[in-house]
């Protein structure tokens, strides 16, 4: 209940306050209530009405008595109900003045009451305070709506009050019935005790350690196709492996000196690798530095060739040297015949009055014009050398003193794989020409050397060492002369060049000092097949077979010519003069009738019979005339260029303008025809222009009949 | 060999135009260079990766093939490289002098 003093005397003054006129009391008071919800707000400030009621003092002083009574004086005295059916009101009767404050319902029972009995028995105890309480507070909450909303609301509660109790029966029945179903004996209420026991609850404590975190690392990779394929590569390896080692029961432990060696191996390997490398880099570079030259060198071709008819001329291109042999002369050249950029060159000397005593063997390649490949140091002049057609890693010399040596070019180059011997084996003097010869029928190596001393060796590669037979000793054919101790000695022609017949393997043309060509057979060691006396007037320096005819070939000399020859024709069919000493001739790959030759005055000299049989179509100054001779040329055998060697030293790179390399064009018969076939064609019916007859058949008499 | 070799890398820097030559170990490591700290390192580290991925290329087109060597052509410089599992020979050279 809320006390209902304080609420009563506002009340009172308002009743008061209705004597005042009302208008303005109701604005005033309007006004005064929102200032006065500020105030009430700020604290206690008293807010007196204007028109509140003046007391005296002795009136304020007054006691005032209130009295407590049990009688509820808010409820009503006399309450009425309208009955319809009566149409009349009926008094109702007054409400109780009971005020329940607290109600607590207890667990004990009456031994005889209904309950008690159920609970001996072994029935459920059933919770219903609880549901009591919430009556009771809908109770409670009746009497204070009860306060304030007066008649109509009286009922609601009863009502609820009327439909909870059947409720409650209801529930009682349920009960009742479940203590049926199970009459269930429970414990005695009240001697018994639970055997339960409350521990110290320990208090909680959080306890956490961090652990130091383990060390992480960051791994990214992408998987690749290859990756992949190298997985499955070892993985297949290594299955490999294994198979042999269950193979081999007994395992053999690797000794200390099998990882040494194997480290060994690994590192020149790595070394090699290395090598490759860095050479393969010096190319790049030279390609680079040499851009325009290898351009020139693959698609230049002189332009003006196409309105002068009958006239070439040569492109320079690289010059090769090697800084240690710029004193040496060029005596030989030679192109591999597996790769065509690369050729031999020997370093040896050609005029015997300087004091030059070593030689070198060089091997050059296109591709790096600043550097040799190879570099070999022999112990004496190199004059000649030749590379092997079938087997093109063997490389052979010979050399001033008279010994020969085959070389592999593929091992350093350290020693040869095969030297002559210094005292048994030997020429006696310098080796000027050597070539290789078809295998033997053992099938070994074999090759040819001719020498000053007018011998024509024939050498046989063995196992290990060289095995000699004299072929042929040059016999001059001239009587003996009498030695100064009183023997007779037959004079020997001093051999300065060697060609073998390229058909017919057994013929070989031997060229003399003495300016003789001799027609030998290995098979007859003492006779000529022929001799081709003053050939020349002075040595013959190189004789070459032209690589159409075979019959047809070439010598040149010191005597200033050139001379071309048929087998079995003592007189040459062509001769050039060239008013200085010539010091190489060769026959062009590609054509039957272009040859070129190099002469001591610098110049390289070029012919094609065909198209010019007295003058040379091409000849041009390619060193200086004053300080260099030219020595030694080769054709490249694929293609258009040259290389002329000097002495000095180095070797010029030359390349051949169209005019110079015209081939035959075969008319519409002849397109069946291959190139070689016009080739010889060609030769063929060029020389039966100049072929003299061998009788000249006598005119036929004729009877003129006058 | 090794002595062909420290000749060769001799006479490829005594060639024209070449600004420098660097051989770079297996690690990326330079070696030996003919070029300053700084540029060496600098091309060491970029050549490197480059020719990794050079290589990554030839034999993810076909696993049989290998990278063997990387030329870039640039407006100042060639750089020439020879890539081998064991180490790189840079070489840097200036072609139109």
């Amino acid at each position: 209940m809320r006390p209902s003093v304080t609420k009563r005397t506002p009340s009172k003054v308002t009743e008061l306050s209705k004597e005042l006129p009302r208008h303005i009391s109701f604005l005033k008071s309007r006004v005064d209530l929102g200032g006065g919800d500020m105030d009430w707000l700020r604290g206690k400030v008293f807010l007196k009405p204007e028109d509140q009621l003046q007391l005296s003092e002795a009136e304020l002083q007054e006691e005032i008595a209130r009295v407590l009574t049990i009688h509820n004086t808010r409820v009503p005295d006399s309450l009425v109900e309208w009955s319809w059916k009566l149409k009349n009101f009926i008094l109702l009767p007054p409400p109780p003045h009971l005020v329940t404050v607290l109600n607590v319902p207890g667990s004990l029972l009456h031994k005889d009451s209904e309950e008690a009995k159920i609970q001996l028995t072994g029935g459920l105890v059933v919770d219903t305070p609880f549901e009591e309480a919430i009556v009771y507070d809908d109770e409670e909450e009746r009497e204070e709506e009860e306060e304030e909303e007066e008649e109509a609301d009286i009922e609601e509660p009863e009502e609820i009050e009327d439909h909870k109790e059947p409720e409650h029966e209801h529930e009682h029945e349920d009960e009742e019935e479940i203590e049926k179903v199970k009459p269930k004996k429970i414990p005695n209420q009240f001697n018994f005790c639970e055997r339960a026991a409350l521990t110290y609850t320990n208090p909680m404590r959080e306890m956490s350690t961090q652990t130091i975190p383990p060390p992480t690392g960051i791994f990214n990779t992408h998987v690749f196709q290859w990756t992949i394929f190298d997985e499955y590569q070892a993985y297949f390896a290594q299955q490999q492996r294994e198979k042999e080692k269950e193979r081999r029961l007994p395992v053999l432990q690797l000794k200390k000196e099998d990882v040494k060696k194997k480290a060994q191996i690994e590192s020149t390997a790595l070394t090699y690798r290395m090598l490759q490398a860095a050479k393969t880099l010096e190319r790049m570079i030279n390609q680079n530095i040499f851009d325009e030259i290898a351009q020139d060198y693959r698609y230049w071709d002189d332009p003006s060739d196409e309105f002068k008819v009958g006239e070439g001329s040569l492109l320079p291109l690289w010059k090769f040297n090697y800084e240690k042999t710029k004193k040496h002369d060029v005596t030989d050249l030679c192109f591999n015949s597996r790769y065509y950029d690369l050729f031999a060159v020997s370093y040896g000397t050609m005029s015997f009055s300087n004091l030059i005593t070593n030689g070198t063997v060089c091997l050059f390649s296109l591709k790096n014009p600043s550097y040799p490949e190879w570099i070999c140091p022999t112990e004496s002049p190199v004059m000649c050398l030749d590379f092997n057609e079938q087997h093109p890693h063997l490389l052979v010399i010979g050399t001033m003193d008279g010994a020969v040596a085959v070389y592999n070019i593929m091992l350093p180059p350290t020693a040869p794989q095969y030297r002559s011997n210094d005292v048994v084996q030997k020429h006696g003097g310098i080796v000027w020409e050597i070539h290789w010869a078809p295998d033997t029928e053992e099938g070994n190596l074999a090759f040819y050397s001719v020498s000053i001393d007018g011998k024509i060796n024939y050498w046989i590669l063995s196992e290990n060492d060289l095995a000699l037979t004299t072929v042929m000793t040059l016999f001059l054919d001239r009587p003996p002369i009498p030695g100064p101790d009183g023997t007779i000695i037959t004079l020997k022609g001093c051999g300065t060049c060697l060609a073998f017949h390229p058909a017919d393997q057994n013929i070989f043309l031997v060229g003399t000092e003495e300016g003789t060509i001799y027609k030998c057979n290995t098979a007859y060691s003492s006779v000529y097949m022929r001799t081709y006396n003053e050939a020349h007037n002075m040595p013959v320096y190189r004789i070459v077979f032209n690589k159409f005819n075979s019959s047809i070939f070439a010598s040149c000399s010191g005597d200033w010519r050139i001379k071309i020859w048929e087998d079995d024709r003592m007189e040459p069919l062509f001769m050039f003069d060239l008013g200085i000493p010539i010091g190489d001739v060769q026959w062009a790959p590609y054509s039957s009738t272009v040859l070129a030759c190099v002469s001591n005055d610098g110049k390289v000299t070029v012919f094609d019979l065909n198209i010019n049989k007295y003058r040379p179509i091409c000849s041009q100054q390619i060193v200086s005339r004053k300080k260099y001779k030219l020595t030694r040329l080769a054709f490249n055998n694929k293609l258009p260029f040259i290389i002329v060697g000097d002495d000095k030293g180095t070797v010029n790179t030359l390349k051949l303008s169209p005019n110079l390399r015209l081939k035959v064009k075969p008319t519409k018969k002849q397109l069946h025809l291959t190139h070689r076939e016009l080739e010889i064609m060609k030769l063929e019916r060029l020389l039966s222009f100049v072929r003299e007859p061998a009788i000249l058949p006598p005119p036929k008499d004729t009877r003129v009949e006058t | 060999m090794a002595q062909e070799v420290e000749e060769t890398m001799k006479r490829i820097q005594s060639h024209k135009g070449v600004v420098g030559t660097i051989v770079v170990n297996a690690e990326g490591i330079p070696i030996k260079s003919t070029l300053d700290n700084t540029t060496t390192v600098q091309y060491a580290g970029l050549i490197s990766q480059l020719s990794d991925k050079a290589r990554s290329v030839v034999r993810d087109l076909d696993p049989t093939n290998d990278l063997t060597f990387l030329r870039i052509r640039s407006k100042k410089h060639e750089i020439m490289v020879a890539p081998d599992k064991e180490f790189i020979l840079i070489v840097i050279q200036n072609p139109v002098d």
